[in-house]
């Protein structure tokens, strides 16, 4: 029985994994590049939308459409003006370059909103609900549909859209992408963009369902490392069910051992698969050619 | 009268290496169907890349309908109505056949029209409609090629360049494609092709140039050059030596 | 000729005596520590330098060592009693075992696995710092015993100390750089496949640079344990650390000898005095947030760094032939 509350709550927990993780995976995928900064951009995004509703009183589910938007520009202009211009030269500049993202980020936050716990508090936070011996708090329920909502929007926009499908064109196979007609600086520019919009939608559900201070980016952009790693970094369909494994290992886990030890899940399975099978195990993208 | 295609002087390279191209002139007027052979390693590739413009040239003009389109970028050339179809395997190996189809249709807006052409495209080649779910990568080099040169004639292009495009195909599939690639220029598109299959490529087509060390070196009727016993010992390998290296190289290539 | 190949060799000289004169023209305790500071980042900038750098792959396990460094060798002084000044190049050589381990793990195949499995092991092993409570007293820290010894004096060895580090840290660079491993490293940097096609065993190649590498981490980290003389996880696993590295590597030069040096003596020293100008409410917050700034802005407008770009000032070169020249003068030509 304890370990049908350990899956319900892993999946709950996975599907907002796979949300945060699936813009990494997107970015890796179309500019080969590890963005470092991307669970800076989530915890920032988290801030943005507790101020909005600590001043505004905005909702943080209606704040996600706000974000959304404005990081989405942000994302493409960050990927027009720096990043572009760095791995046309020499990807680990690129790399550097959102490691310097990531401290910028952190360090404004801790400027701004002190170096303590924040969390995302709504009306209707603390509501649980039993099912039989298990027990669900609303707000996972809520994050996880929202997770999924989003994710199946992104997945409609990939699969369905010419858009989409010139991403994962540029994603495949670059050259041929634009041998038939892509223009894949602007591909990238957008793809870029969503991936750090996807991330800015996981801010204020991730503040809803864990408190945040300014470093605690570090701890998670290694769980989403980890989660990208085990997907085949750059897939898409690996990354959800690799969010959803690791949802469940780690809400388990924490069944039998110490709260604090069930991170350590993570590093496991990041260091089992690369030792195992450095190309990760759900698909993995294709090797450049021309 | 301007022609559809002027390579004038052209010296290219890749990265900080020596030039590839040496001075490749090449001159083609609207209708045109050239094949170009010559042996492994001659620039032939690297002459369509510059064309279609993935590398620029060092030295040099590409000019397109008069237009310098020597420092475009490959998509911007695709625009301009220039189609490519680069040598070996160019599927998006992770989408399904029929997604690589609607990639080649990616600049055309009209639905209608690509229905249309993708029909034209099913009719020739059976094989994207048999294998339309199934994801490109997983298909037989022949068949990936035969997509390939599918998703090329989506768009109805000025210019058509194909490198190598039946290498690794069935004869029966070689033989059809070559024969629509016929029909293609008969509709009034211009073919730029690279066929190693020399005999193939110069009954194929009107004119027939040899490539070697980075240069042109010669240029005639197609028919003639299979006649001309000069070229038939230099470059249609009847010399059982070069023949073998050639088909071996070849060989490697499908894999 | 020969004055100038004298100078090109020995310039180091001038600036090597006058700071072994330095502290004893009285430097106060602020500016030992200064100096202290500054070679600790050097030696460890240098050390960065030579996967980051030299073979061009990113590391951020650097970080991971520096700390590990700090519990090694503050645990086997307080368990063991073995002082650490003595013990430091052996943690180092245990810190570059742990390496090879991660090296194997991460260096084997080509590509992104690198970094993140070295950001990964970084936070394992603060993890296991901050958890591991029976063995290093968690967040709590570790205290450690005292250097019996005239507080002055005290300032002035660990001065020594690390300006011996650094001077280690530079000759191992240079001889590394003149050698085929050195070579190799480049190779790797510019272009892995044809590196490995020259018959280079690049993954070794690899693993024991970044082996190096960590070695002077984790000197650096154990004697910054007994320059504390105390350890915690917060303290030994320091972010800022781990950016001063790159950004002092990156503003001096990656992959050359002396631009990681330069950029250390340039950074720190205007760091210490931001940080001293800056009300102490959000000095460190500020701080990082400019590190970063000035991370991004060097990656984006002066990546070959100072030294690389003052030496394409001063040394005026024939410009790069890019135009056609015939075949074999071409083939020649290239380097
Ligand atoms: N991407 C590349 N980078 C560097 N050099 C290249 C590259 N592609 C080709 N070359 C070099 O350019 C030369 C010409 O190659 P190219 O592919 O144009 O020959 P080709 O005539 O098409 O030969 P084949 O009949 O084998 O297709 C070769 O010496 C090759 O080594
Ligand atoms: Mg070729």
């Amino acid at each position: 029985m304890l370990l049908l509350q350990g899956l319900v709550l892993g999946v709950l927990v996975g599907g907002m994994y796979a949300l945060m993780a699936s813009g990494l995976t997107l970015i890796f995928g179309v500019m080969r590049l590890i963005n470092i900064a991307h669970a800076a951009v989530i915890i920032f995004a988290s801030y943005l939308s507790w101020q909005l509703l600590r001043v505004l009183g905005i909702d943080p589910l209606i704040s996600i459409v706000i974000l959304v938007v404005v990081f989405f520009i942000g994302g493409a202009l960050l990927q027009k003006y720096v990043l572009s211009a760095l791995i046309d030269k020499d990807l680990s500049l690129a790399l550097l370059a959102t490691l310097g993202v990531a401290n910028v980020l952190e360090g404004m936050e801790g400027a701004l909103w002190t170096s303590s716990f924040h969390a995302i508090n709504t009306g209707y936070s603390d509501q649980t609900y039993h099912f039989g011996d298990v027990y669900v708090p609303l707000i996972r329920i809520i994050t996880f549909v929202a997770s999924v909502i989003i994710l199946a929007g992104l997945y409609v926009l990939l699969t369905h859209t010419n858009l989409g499908r010139a991403i994962r064109a540029t994603t495949q196979n670059r050259a041929i992408a634009q041998l038939v007609g892509v223009n894949v600086n602007r591909i990238t520019m957008i793809a870029f963009g969503i991936g750090i919009a996807v991330a800015a939608a996981a801010g204020p559900l991730m503040g809803m369902y864990y408190p945040f201070y300014p470093n605690s980016h570090w701890g998670w952009i290694g769980k989403l490392m980890a989660i990208v790693v085990l997907g085949g970094l750059g897939s898409f369909r690996g990354t959800l069910v690799a969010a959803l494994i690791l949802g469940v290992a780690e809400q388990v886990t924490i069944l039998y051992v110490p709260a604090n030890w069930a991170a350590t899940v993570f590093f496991v399975f990041l260091f089992a698969v690369l030792i195992v099978r450095p190309q990760g195990f759900f698909g993995h993208v294709a090797r450049e050619s021309l | 009268m301007t022609a559809l295609l002027e390579v004038e002087g052209v010296y290219a390279g890749y990265g900080t290496g020596g030039d590839i191209l040496q001075g490749v002139d090449l001159r083609m007027e609207k209708g045109d169907y050239v094949c170009i052979i010559g042996p492994n390693g001659a620039g032939k590739s690297t002459l369509m890349r510059v064309i279609a413009g993935v590398i620029a040239p060092r030295k040099g003009k590409v000019l397109f309908e008069g237009r310098d389109i020597g420092a475009r970028r490959p998509d911007l050339v695709f625009r301009e109505g220039i189609v490519t179809v680069p040598q070996g395997r160019n599927t998006f190996p992770d989408m399904t056949v029929w997604e690589n189809m609607l990639m080649g249709a990616y600049s055309i807006r009209d639905r209608a029209l690509v229905k249309q052409r993708i029909d034209m495209v099913i009719e020739l080649l059976p094989v994207v409609a048999e294998k339309r779910h199934v994801r490109a990568g997983l298909l037989s080099g022949g068949q990936q090629k035969q997509v390939e040169i599918g998703r090329a004639m989506l768009v109805d292009p000025k210019l058509l360049i194909l490198d190598e495009p039946t290498m690794g195909l069935e004869p029966r599939i070689a033989k059809a494609v070559l024969e629509r690639v016929a029909l293609l220029r008969q509709a009034g598109t211009t073919i730029l092709m690279v066929e190693q299959n020399a005999r193939l490529g110069l009954a194929a087509a009107q004119d027939g140039c040899v490539m070697e060390l980075g240069r042109i070196k010669l240029r005639g009727r197609g028919v003639k050059m299979l006649e001309d016993p000069e070229v038939s010992r230099l470059y249609l390998g009847e010399e059982a030596g070069t023949d073998i290296t050639r088909r071996n190289q070849n060989g490697e290539k499908n894999e | 000729m020969n004055a100038r190949r004298v100078i090109a060799v020995a310039w180091p000289l001038a600036p090597l005596v006058i700071l072994i004169a330095l502290p004893f023209n009285g430097l106060n305790g602020f500016l030992l520590d200064l100096f202290y500071f500054t070679f600790t980042y050097a030696a460890m900038s240098v050390g960065w330098n030579i996967i980051g750098g030299y073979a061009g792959y990113i590391s951020l396990a650097n970080l991971g060592f520096f700390g590990l460094g700090s519990y090694v060798a503050g645990l086997t002084l307080s368990h063991l009693g073995w002082p650490i000044l003595l013990t430091a190049p052996l943690v180092g050589v245990v810190c570059a075992l742990v390496a090879a381990v991660i090296g194997w793990i991460a260096l084997r195949t080509r590509g992104p696995s690198f970094v993140i499995v070295t950001l990964a092991f970084t936070f394992i092993v603060q993890f296991l710092a901050l958890n591991l409570k029976d063995i290093t007293g968690g967040s709590a820290g570790l205290y450690l015993p005292l250097l019996s010894m005239d507080p002055l004096l005290r300032g002035d060895l660990f001065y020594y100390y690390m300006l011996g580090v650094l001077i280690l840290s530079i000759a191992v660079a240079i001889g590394i750089r003149r050698s085929r491993f050195g070579l190799g490293l480049i190779a790797i940097r510019e272009d892995e496949g044809k590196a490995e096609g020259s018959g280079i065993n690049t993954s070794v190649f690899k693993i024991v640079a970044f082996m190096i590498s960590c070695w002077f981490a984790g000197v650096a980290g154990a004697v910054h344990a007994q320059y504390l003389n105390y350890v915690d996880p917060d303290l030994a696993f320091e972010l800022i650390i781990m950016l001063n590295m790159i950004v002092m590597t990156l503003l001096g030069s990656r992959g050359t000898v002396w631009g990681p040096v330069l950029g250390a003596f340039i950074l720190f020293p205007l760091q210490s005095y931001l940080v001293y100008w800056l009300p102490s409410t959000i000095a460190g917050e500020v701080h990082l947030a400019l590190l970063g700034v000035v991370l991004v802005l060097i990656a984006r407008f002066m990546p070959e760094g100072l030294l690389v770009t003052l030496q394409k000032l001063i040394v005026r070169r024939p410009p790069p032939r890019l135009q056609a020249v015939p075949a074999d003068a071409a083939t020649s030509a290239r380097p």
